[in-house]
């Protein structure tokens, strides 16, 4: 196969077929890595399986297309704008299902860029909440026995634990 | 209810996540599960993220455990402080109060959210001492290797101003004394800055006097207008123009309202408050007196201190000085 591919094809963890382009996968060092064996081997047959999730990697290539064009040639302040504006749209994910499996994409895929935003994200998610509305967010179970419920209900000035 | 993912979070997301998270979305992320608390104290997580914001924060204490709480950009909390219950607050910086126990007549710092305590040897200048005359600071955070303490006792009968000094890991206490007779330090210290490895002790006219705790040297100062004079030393902290402008007693009523008191007398402590790279403040001590109004309530003397909000965790070794 010659260099002059504009996409390759990916498995997820699921099996199922997915695209993307050179200059998307770029953004992956480990994404890269799979390229360049699939560009150059003889052996171009074979699909590159990604550990991760059908419904994850839709998301995490979405994300490689929009940002691959400023990450291989730089851009504009006006286009910085517009691509904060588009990763806070982006991020407007269901917390249970997709923005943890995100995360993880992220570190496996060494995309530092996505792998901030999804840790701004779920930062953000907390501002402002009270504990009970963090644990329904994030769907965590209430573990502390009522003593250290007590205890913490001292320490944290006006919370509410209900 | 099935197990999330995100109650046994990767440790280095807990981290990214709880640097990003201020003094009461901190606390409200320990209260979310075991794990997530016990990673916020292992990784030490403090809230620094707050010390950027430039207004302190406010806490009203001084008759019970329980204290009010009022946040730099205005909510207010009841929040239960037993330690402040029986204790003065003689300096507050980097978020570490200095406590002297009425009781104990000891000093300790005190962090008020995590409750953790670092007890410090006794002050032979506090013992026989009303705690009115009382003065204090320190030099950094109580738990780097170099902080320095030091207790001073002044008032305005004195001709001078003797000062107790102790640094971390010695067991004695030295005595220094300073003659202000000729300078004219009018009546009490207002505030207490922390310049260069020295104590900075202003006074409420334009009278500086320096202390070098590395040399024990003392020098006197006059501050003057910025740009009045080439030879004036330039300091990273405003003092008396910010004292003015941001004290409780120019903003009482709002101060007040906000605290829901009423008829009251607030002695309140002072604080240095650093702000990154840009001029440090200082807030004054003062002592706010009641309304003449309203006599026939009863009267409340109550207690304040202005504080960066951080949530601080020592380790065992770290209790005592």
């Amino acid at each position: 196969m010659s260099s002059s591919v504009e996409a390759i094809t990916v498995l997820s963890s699921d099996g199922d077929e997915f695209k993307i382009t050179v200059s998307a996968a770029k953004l992956s060092k480990p994404l890269n890595w799979m390229l360049e064996d699939v560009c150059f081997s003889d052996d171009c047959d074979e699909v590159p399986t990604i550990e991760v999730n059908s419904k994850t990697l839709v998301k995490v290539i979405e994300y490689c297309e929009k940002h691959a064009p400023r990450a291989n040639s730089g851009a504009s302040d006006s286009d910085a704008e517009e691509l904060k504006k588009w990763d806070i749209e982006f991020m407007k994910m269901d917390v249970k299902d997709i923005l943890f499996h995100i995360l993880m994409a992220a570190n496996y895929l060494h995309m530092e860029g996505l792998y901030d935003l999804a840790c701004q994200t779920a930062a953000d998610l907390m501002k402002g909440m009270t504990v009970s509305q963090i644990r329904k967010i994030f769907h965590i179970k209430n573990d502390f026995s009522s003593e250290e419920q007590e205890q913490l209900r001292r320490q944290h000035p006006g919370c509410s634990f209900d | 209810m099935e197990k999330s993912q995100w109650s046994d979070l990767h440790w280095d997301l807990i981290l990214i996540i709880t640097n990003q998270l201020g003094l009461i979305d901190l606390l409200s992320f320990r209260g979310v599960c075991n794990y997530w608390r016990s990673a916020a104290s292992s990784l030490k997580a403090s809230a620094e993220i707050e010390s950027l914001e430039p207004r302190p924060w406010f806490l009203l204490y001084g008759e019970t455990a329980q204290c009010s709480l009022l946040t730099g950009d205005h909510r207010m909390y009841r929040i239960e402080i037993p330690e402040l219950a029986e204790s003065t607050c003689l300096q507050s910086f980097v978020g570490w109060l200095l406590l002297y126990g009425k009781n104990s007549k000891s000093l300790a710092f005190f962090c008020p959210f995590s409750g953790v305590k670092i007890e410090i040897p006794p002050c032979p200048l506090i013992s026989e001492q009303s705690e009115s005359d009382l003065y204090a600071a320190f030099s950094s955070y109580p738990t780097d290797l170099d902080c320095t303490v030091v207790v001073v006792k002044h008032n305005k009968d004195l001709k001078k101003m003797n000062l107790c000094m102790l640094r971390r890991g010695e067991s004695e206490w030295t005595f220094h004394e300073h003659n202000i007779d000729r300078i004219r330090f009018a009546g009490k210290i207002k505030s207490i800055a922390i310049y260069q490895r020295a104590f900075h002790f202003l006074d409420e006219d334009s009278t500086l006097v320096e202390f070098k705790y590395d040399t024990m040297r003392w020098i006197n100062y006059n501050i003057v207008a910025s740009g009045s004079s080439t030879s004036a030393k330039k300091l990273n902290y405003l003092a008396l123009e910010w004292i003015n402008r941001d004290s409780f007693s120019s903003k009482r009523n709002e101060m007040k309202q906000l605290l829901g008191i009423d008829r009251c007398s607030i002695s309140i402590c002072g604080a240095m408050i650093l702000q990154g790279d840009a001029n440090h403040h200082l807030r004054s001590y003062e002592f706010v007196e009641e309304d003449e109004e309203e006599s026939n309530k009863p009267r409340r003397e109550l207690k304040g201190v202005w504080l960066q909000p951080r949530f601080h965790q020592i380790s065992e070794d770290q209790q005592r000085w």
